[in-house]
């Protein structure tokens, strides 16, 4: 009994010491191979009593088991070690840049004016577009503004070989769809618009937004609680204090502009709203009659509103871009501020 | 229009500071823009007298002055202004005070001679642009007192932009008017009387075109003193008006006009003949104008004539050959009614813009030329002498439009302000605006003032209402809308959509103008026939787009100028194509790409970008319609593309755009560094997407068969695998080109082609026999069609 204690010590020795799966698996032909030591041992049961047999028998079997066992352990232990030094060789510096491309980005004016559709499309809004080479008609004469008109001359308008014209809103739009749909009518119109302006802050190609709500019984106080609602989600703040004023449109009667804020000095009065604590952004105002009935609705049965915004000073105001012309300059390093 | 603050308050004087009086004239429509002091800060100037003067013993030009300020000595001023003289009341800067150019008054010794102070001009006061000498009070002006107070410079200059259906707020009278309605205050106007004829001379004043001028009011005054000049109070308010005082008629005539809001002129008496008309211009007339500018009349101008010819331009300036000069005695004053729709717009024709055509255009108050008449008379006489004859009131009063009568239900206000506005309230408001109340039962009649004319309808009361009781004082409420659900279309893409493929494949959106530089696109576009503007703002934007790719190409060369090489741009929107008389405006997308594929990278060798790269980008943008297969590319010269690095795009046969390398041509003219691919499509197919049908998925399954071909060098992949899926039939169920191979060993002129078939069935396992019957035909038909043969 004493050789097997010995042996298994000795083995469980050799096991520790061994490094390599090499050397493992020696220690384990050395102990429990054909000629193994404790494989020997069991050769030496022939010569015992009946009574000794068993005894020695299970005693050979237990130390080969333990030691099959610690060979095991060793040889997971040794793999994990291996593994180990393997993982370390294949590290890589994981900061370093992955491959492919980066997303581009939409244009400034195109994200704001995406903006702006998605806040009227929760209403019910739909986007409308139309030509931007337009007739004197519907850019003018539908919407009550007659040759020589002197709202006219605030327009300076571009004018084309063929009568036409360069679009000076995006309210013929309007008219086209009013012609072509009965209300209840809920649209925006965005879209290019130009005029024959061209200083610090004026481009002679510009984008507006245009939009139109008719129907029954629309009042003044409807277009007050939606324009200043949207003013104040477009901007995210909902205290944002908005200011409505008389004007004159000659597609509106009663007309509004409409101030808000400014976002600059919160109305105490800065350099963007040269000192007055006001910005305004908005033109709208209830829908003329006779714009209504030139396109062959009835004024007493239906009333509505029309506005009109200018995207590029929403997007300056909303992003701070202090230069109207750097939107047309197309200058990767001012588009991808915006991606 | 600008005006003084202390003039406008002469008519209406609310209890409201000057901000709070801006706010609210800006809050009922009459939007105040700037508000300008008077002046600058003039303390310590003072008015004073010259009590004597003695030259001055070291300089001829200069004089000792002893100056009266009301102090117990005269103060000694030296003055080198050659009017300065005994008696005149001056303004003095006393020492201490700051003239508003930075100039600091000290005690100082001129040449030898203490002076204490300066007697100073109106422009050194800033009260002139220019001046002659130093400025001469009136003699009534009471010495000592400051001259601020003297000429009342505790004023501002109010800058009024008013919309252009306030023609009736252009003057102080007309403001103060609607001032005094909207804070209801009383309006004080002062009443003007008739002078009595003392001669009289007269003109005969004919009407001939009594639509376009059914009224005129005329008068002769005869004996003024050429030499008398504007007071010093008049320079002021038209210098606060905005308006340079030239000569004491004309400075009346604007004077009144600003006043009262009717323009008014001066003929010089002795240089006209005969009767005064107003009538259409005829044919080949021409005036020289009191600007100098000699203009040819279009016959839809309406002039004022005598019988030799025009003399004015009616409603917008005078003609140099009837004009008042500094020898003028004897006048004819004109105060005339135009109609807006005859001025409307022919200022514009000529080229001008006048303050009396600005008014004439929006509509003059056809009841005021009778008063503008006197009190310009009266102005005239009080201040330059002479004797005035009768006034000639030439009218066919039928003409004169009528007042509109308006008929309403005041429940129409409440309604389309959505609250609640009594009708006491509606009375009082609109009898306040001068709108006379006929009628009050449940249709109310009310009849618009003869100063309005933008009171036509029902819409216009609700507006007037609205302003005065403030749009602040109107709640906000939300609509009670009806909810819409809107069509979504499963078989649209959006121009969104088609905007975002492009963005995720790492593109930059640009926007870039409609109209471009013609020179740059006739290289692009040499046949087009674009279509011109007819005032353009310059050469280089004077006509609209064929394409985008001028503009995409302009924008790479910006970037590049600014060391951004790699470029990836795109943008969408209309371009004009007349064609066949016919002007399409389709939307297109395009796309440039130039500089290397990638972005620099530790990873990546640097490669420029080529055709395929920029193909790829393409094809990913058409398979947003989940339709890749209607497509096809063909070889197709543009003439702005490399004739053989271009194709056409086609959409089931049809064409919709290109795709290409920016031709050498073009990229040298351009200078250009570095080679450019381009696209251009059409949005409108790509917008149709598949509605997606559904098949069941094979349950058995494909074998791949490759093919190594022999092909001609010039045979196109295109090809090739046309013919292979039309030999293959609809078992094919994919099909891949997956190599190209040139080399010596090869034939001369051919190519290796490697191809990948997958077959099979969708309701059976297909035999190696059957796959073999079809390899068979596919290829025999690229043998019979394009000579491709197996490679050994």
């Amino acid at each position: 009994m004493t050789d097997v204690d010995e042996l298994v010590a000795a083995a469980i020795d050799e096991i520790a010491a061994a490094e390599t799966a090499a050397e493992l698996d020696s220690v384990r032909v050395g102990y429990l191979g054909k000629k193994g030591h404790l494989t020997l041992l069991l050769r030496q049961l022939g010569g015992m009593t009946p009574e000794q047999r068993p005894i020695f028998g299970d005693a050979i079997n237990g130390a080969k088991q333990r030691v099959a066992a610690e060979i095991n352990q060793r040889r997971e232990h040794l793999q994990q070690l291996e593994l180990a030094k393997k993982l370390a060789q294949e590290t890589i510096d994981v900061t370093l840049s992955g491959r492919g491309d980066q997303p581009g980005g939409l244009h400034p004016i195109t994200r704001t004016q995406r903006r702006i559709e998605s806040l009227f499309q929760q209403l019910g809004f739909e986007i409308h577009a139309g030509p931007e080479l337009e007739d004197d008609y519907h850019n003018f004469e539908a919407l009550n503004i007659p040759a020589d008109h002197p709202a006219r001359a605030m327009h300076d308008t571009f004018y084309c070989e063929g009568g036409l014209l360069l679009r000076t809103h995006t309210s013929p739009v309007q008219v086209r769809a009013m012609e072509n749909q009965k209300p209840p009518l809920r649209l925006i119109a965005p879209g290019r618009v130009y005029r024959r302006d061209s200083d610090l802050t004026h481009t002679p190609m510009f984008h507006q937004v245009e939009g139109l709500l008719v129907d029954r019984d629309i009042s003044l106080a409807n277009l007050k609680g939606i324009l200043s609602r949207f003013l104040q989600l477009f901007f995210e703040q909902d205290d944002l204090k908005t200011r409505f004023r008389p004007s004159f449109f000659p597609f509106t009667e009663p007309s509004a502009e409409v101030d808000v804020e400014c976002v600059g000095c919160a109305g105490k009065g800065c350099r963007i709203c040269s000192q007055t604590g006001w910005l305004e952004i908005l033109g709208s105002g209830m829908v003329h009659p006779k714009v209504l009935s030139n396109v062959g609705l009835d004024p007493e049965i239906y009333s509505g509103f029309a506005f009109g915004m200018g995207v590029e000073r929403l997007a300056m105001l909303r992003y701070g871009v202090d230069d109207l012309r750097t939107f047309f300059d197309n200058d990767l390093r001012f588009l991808k501020q915006f991606n | 229009m600008l005006i003084s603050e202390l003039w406008l308050r002469e008519w209406a004087n609310p209890e409201l500071n000057t901000a709070q009086l801006c706010e609210r004239l800006t809050l009922a429509g009459l939007e105040i823009g700037t508000i300008e002091p008077a002046s600058a800060n003039l303390d310590k100037v003072v008015v004073g007298q010259i009590l004597a003067t003695s030259r001055h013993p070291d300089a001829d030009r200069l004089q000792l002055c002893q100056v009266d300020i009301g102090a117990e000595q005269p103060l000694g001023i030296v003055c080198g202004a050659p009017n300065a003289r005994e008696g005149i009341k001056v303004a003095v800067a006393q020492v201490g005070a700051k003239l508003p150019g930075g100039l600091k008054i000290k005690k100082s010794k001129i040449r030898g001679e203490v002076s204490l102070g300066m007697l100073c001009s109106s422009s050194e006061l800033e009260l002139d642009e220019q001046s002659a000498g130093i400025l001469e009070l009136d003699t009534d002006a009471p010495v000592g007192t400051s001259i601020t107070s003297h000429l009342q410079l505790d004023d501002h200059i109010l800058e009024v932009e008013l919309t252009p259906n306030r023609g009736d707020c252009l003057s102080a009278k007309g403001l103060g008017r609607d001032l005094a309605a909207i804070t209801n205050v009383e309006f004080t106007a002062p009443k003007i009387s008739p002078l009595q004829p003392s001669i009289d001379d007269k003109l005969e004043v004919v009407l001939p075109a009594d639509q376009a001028c059914p009224r005129y009011v005329g008068r002769v005054i005869r004996g003024i003193n050429p030499a008398a000049t504007t007071p010093l109070w008049m320079r002021e308010r038209l210098r606060r008006s905005g308006i340079r005082s030239l000569s004491l008629l004309v400075d009346i005539a604007n004077y009144v006009m600003i006043e009262i809001g009717q323009p008014m002129h001066a003929f010089d008496l002795a240089k006209l003949h005969g009767a005064v008309q107003v009538r259409f211009a005829k044919p080949d007339e021409s005036l020289e104008l009191l600007n100098g500018e000699t203009k040819p009349l279009p016959e839809s101008l309406l002039v004022i004539a005598d019988d030799q010819g025009p003399i004015a331009a009616a409603g917008i300036m005078g003609g140099q050959n009837s004009a008042v000069g500094d020898q003028t005695t004897d006048i004819f004053l004109e105060s005339a009614w135009f109609n807006p729709s005859t001025i409307a717009g022919r200022a514009r024709q000529l080229g001008l813009h006048t303050d009396a055509s600005h008014r004439f255009e929006r509509g003059v108050d056809p009841a005021i030329q009778r008063d503008a008449i006197e009190r310009a008379s009266q102005l005239i006489i009080s201040l330059a002498g002479g004797a005035c004859g009768p006034v000639v009131d030439q009218q066919n009063a039928d003409q004169i439009p009528a007042s509109p009568t308006v008929e309403f239900k005041p429940e129409l206000i409440s309604k389309r302000l959505g609250m609640k506005v009594d009708n006491q309230r509606i009375l009082t408001i609109l009898t306040n605006l001068g709108i006379a109340v006929d009628d009050q039962n449940s249709q109310w009649s009310v009849i618009s003032p003869s100063w309005r004319f933008d009171i036509e309808i029902p819409a216009d009361l609700v507006e007037e209402i609205a302003r005065v009781i403030g749009y602040d004082a109107i709640p906000s409420v939300m609509p009670s809308l009806d909810p819409i659900m809107q069509p979504l279309s499963d078989g649209l893409n959006s121009i969104d959509r088609l905007a975002s493929t492009m963005v995720d494949r790492d593109y930059q959106q640009a926007i870039t103008y409609s109209f471009v530089d013609p020179e740059l696109q006739q290289l692009f576009e040499p046949d087009a026939a674009a279509i011109k503007l007819l005032n353009p703002l310059s050469t280089d934007m004077s006509v609209m787009r064929y394409s985008i790719w001028p503009g995409l190409v302009n924008a790479m060369r910006f970037n590049q100028n600014r060391q951004q090489s790699r470029i990836r741009l795109f943008e969408y929107g209309q371009v004009f194509k007349p064609i066949n008389k016919e002007l399409l405006q389709p939307t297109v997308i395009s796309a440039i790409i130039s500089g290397n594929k990638q972005a620099e990278s530790w990873n990546e060798k640097a490669r420029s970008v080529d055709f395929y790269d920029l193909k790829g980008d393409l094809e990913y943008l058409l398979a947003a319609t989940g339709r890749q297969n209607d497509f096809t590319f063909v070889s197709g010269a543009h003439p702005a593309l490399h004739p053989g690095r271009s194709a056409l795009v086609l959409d089931q046969g049809k064409p919709i755009g290109s795709i290409g390398e920016l031709h050498p041509r073009i990229a040298n003219k351009l200078q250009i560094s570095g080679k450019c691919y381009l696209f251009e499509l059409t949005v409108e197919p790509l917008q149709w997407r598949k509605v997606p049908e559904y098949r069941s998925v094979s349950k058995f399954p494909t074998l791949r068969r490759d093919l190594a071909l022999l092909v001609d060098e010039s045979q196109s992949a295109g090809e090739i695998e046309k013919v292979v899926r039309g030999a293959a039939g609809d078992r094919l169920q994919n099909y891949r080109l997956f190599d190209i191979y040139r080399d010596q060993s090869l034939p001369e002129g051919k190519k290796s082609v490697a191809i990948g078939l997958d077959i099979g069935d969708q309701d059976k396992t297909m035999t190696d026999d059957e796959i073999d019957q079809i390899m068979v035909t596919v290829l025999a038909a690229l043998d019979s069609k394009l000579d491709a043969q197996l490679r050994d």
